[in-house]
């Protein structure tokens, strides 16, 4: 099985670049573990070498994240600071055999879930726009399995429009936000889906 | 490579490949002959060992059939990774099947690569095509594979040659006498994709008309047509918008040479959809379609 092995050794360094790096100056060394005859190590290196393989990784890279920002863009642009090291860490611990966008999104939005609640992500609003996102994701996933068309209700105690507005246009958001209890709907029994902010009064009626 | 069977094969014409853009506004008849679709898009997979494996995306297939009921398909998947030494997913080609009973596609069709790692019990994807030694081990892999594929789906299997920015040293073939003994050993036929082989040609400094003049183009089945774009020096298969110049007269040139193709296919990828705006995809087409009237 060394194909097998050469090819898991070609994937790894496709998707790490600090692997790829290492082949490169360390030689042999970076393949440890992987049981290759010595034709295989010795093209492996060569590949790792060649120019064309600075864009087969660029290319990974865009094809992995592409498939994140397109389910979570909100989430994404709020965390643009700091979501190069948390990529980083999401394809350390999750290999992401999938790449579409649903499920891909739905796994690294409970990700993300996960490091709020373990203060590792600690940017201001980062679970309120999480919650929606992941709120919307699971409302489409129902709506595109013919599970069924259904709306959501999220309240907030502030109002989350001018938020979530200011990360669709690709802008820092606002530093305060008018404190007013508010309930987001996402509604997918619509065709197309709709997002009403109401307040809370008014929704409860 | 059974030519009987690629010559029984309906003539097509000129297709599209369908994507979110144009299942919702699809190209007027006259302009389209078929559709090729990547079923993979049409539905969410769970991956293997999981039940159920397949979850169709409802709206998708309901606009697929009202297509489906005006214009043939043709099936061009991009999961099955036919180049995995560590996998071989027949759970993929079980959805195939079921969907080929379905819709009838003229042939299918997947990827000259690999993509799909598995390693202590998990798999993960490399996100990208790599390419496959070019020696007797690959060979004699894909060739089981196409076999076994064959006796699954009741259908002429074509694989596409890929993009490849990488090359694997040692090879004791070349890019078109490996394409020639992997159709002659199995059985398959090509989809030559010329925007692939442009690529190529631009980024390792061969000419692409050399190549096509070492290929055995009576395997060629199907043709892909696409423009790419610039990428950190290299030039890239994007698929970003109109059709790139130097492809169209690699297009005529190889249907005044292969006898059996049956359906020329332009690809874009619909984040690219401005760059053919007011009529652009239609455009592309009619001229594929006066050189395929030219030449075939």
């Amino acid at each position: 099985m060394t194909l097998a092995a050469y090819q898991a050794a070609f994937a790894r360094i496709v998707l790490s670049p600090a692997l790829c790096r290492r082949a490169r100056e360390q030689g042999d060394a970076a393949f440890e573990g992987f049981e290759m005859d010595a034709v295989e190590r010795a093209r492996l290196l060569d590949i790792a070498r060649q120019p064309g393989m600075r864009i087969t990784c660029m290319l990974a890279r865009a094809n992995r994240l592409s498939s994140l920002v397109g389910a979570l863009p909100l989430s994404c642009e709020l965390l643009k600071p700091e979501l190069s090291g948390l990529l980083d860490r999401y394809w350390d611990a999750e290999p992401m055999a999938n790449l579409q966008a649903l499920p891909a999104g739905l796994a690294f939005a409970h990700f993300l879930r996960a490091e709020i609640e373990a203060g590792r992500i600690v940017r201001p609003h980062a679970a309120d726009v999480l919650r929606c996102e992941l709120a919307r994701l699971e409302l489409q996933l129902a709506a595109h399995t013919g599970t069924g068309r259904a709306m959501r209700a999220l309240r907030f105690d502030f109002d989350p429009a001018p938020l979530l507005d200011a990360l669709a246009a690709g802008t820092r958001p606002p530093a305060t936000l008018p404190a007013r209890p508010t309930v987001l709907e996402i509604d997918f029994r619509t065709d197309p889906p709709q997002t009403r902010v109401r307040p809370v009064d008014t929704a409860s009626r | 490579m059974d030519f009987a069977r690629l010559q029984s094969l309906p003539a097509l014409g000129v297709g599209l490949l369908l994507n979110p853009d144009t299942l919702a506004a699809p190209p007027a008849a006259g302009d389209c002959q078929y559709l090729e679709i990547i079923p993979d898009r049409f539905w969410l997979d769970a991956g293997p060992g999981t039940a159920p494996r397949h979850c169709e995306l409802a709206p998708s297939v309901a606009a697929l059939d009202e297509l489906a009921a005006r214009l043939p398909l043709v099936c061009h998947s991009i999961g099955l990774s036919i180049g995995s030494a560590s996998l071989f997913d027949t759970g993929h080609l079980d959805q195939i099947a079921a969907w080929h009973r379905r819709y009838g596609f003229a042939w299918h069709s997947d990827h000259l690569a690999f993509s799909r790692i598995a390693e202590h019990g998990t798999e993960q994807n490399a996100a990208v095509t790599l390419p496959l030694t070019r020696d007797d081990e690959s060979l004699a892999l894909l060739s089981g594979r196409i076999d076994a594929m064959q006796q699954h789906i009741e259908l002429p299997f074509l694989l596409e040659n890929n993009v490849y920015f990488v090359v694997p040293t040692g090879e004791p073939y070349g890019e078109a006498a490996f394409l020639n003994e992997l159709c002659r050993r199995s059985g398959c036929g090509l989809l030559l994709d010329l925007h692939n082989l442009h690529v190529n040609a631009v980024n390792h400094g061969f000419a692409a008309e050399a190549l096509l003049d070492a290929l055995d183009l009576r395997q060629v089945v199907e043709i892909h047509i696409a423009g790419g774009d610039e990428m950190a020096g290299f030039y890239t298969d994007s698929h970003a918008g109109p059709v790139a110049d130097a492809v169209w007269p690699l297009l005529e040139r190889t249907l005044r040479a292969a006898p059996w193709v049956r359906g020329v296919t332009f690809e874009y990828h619909e984040s690219y959809a401005a760059r053919l705006a007011n009529g652009g995809v239609a455009r592309e087409l009619r001229r594929a379609r006066t050189i395929w009237d030219r030449c075939c």
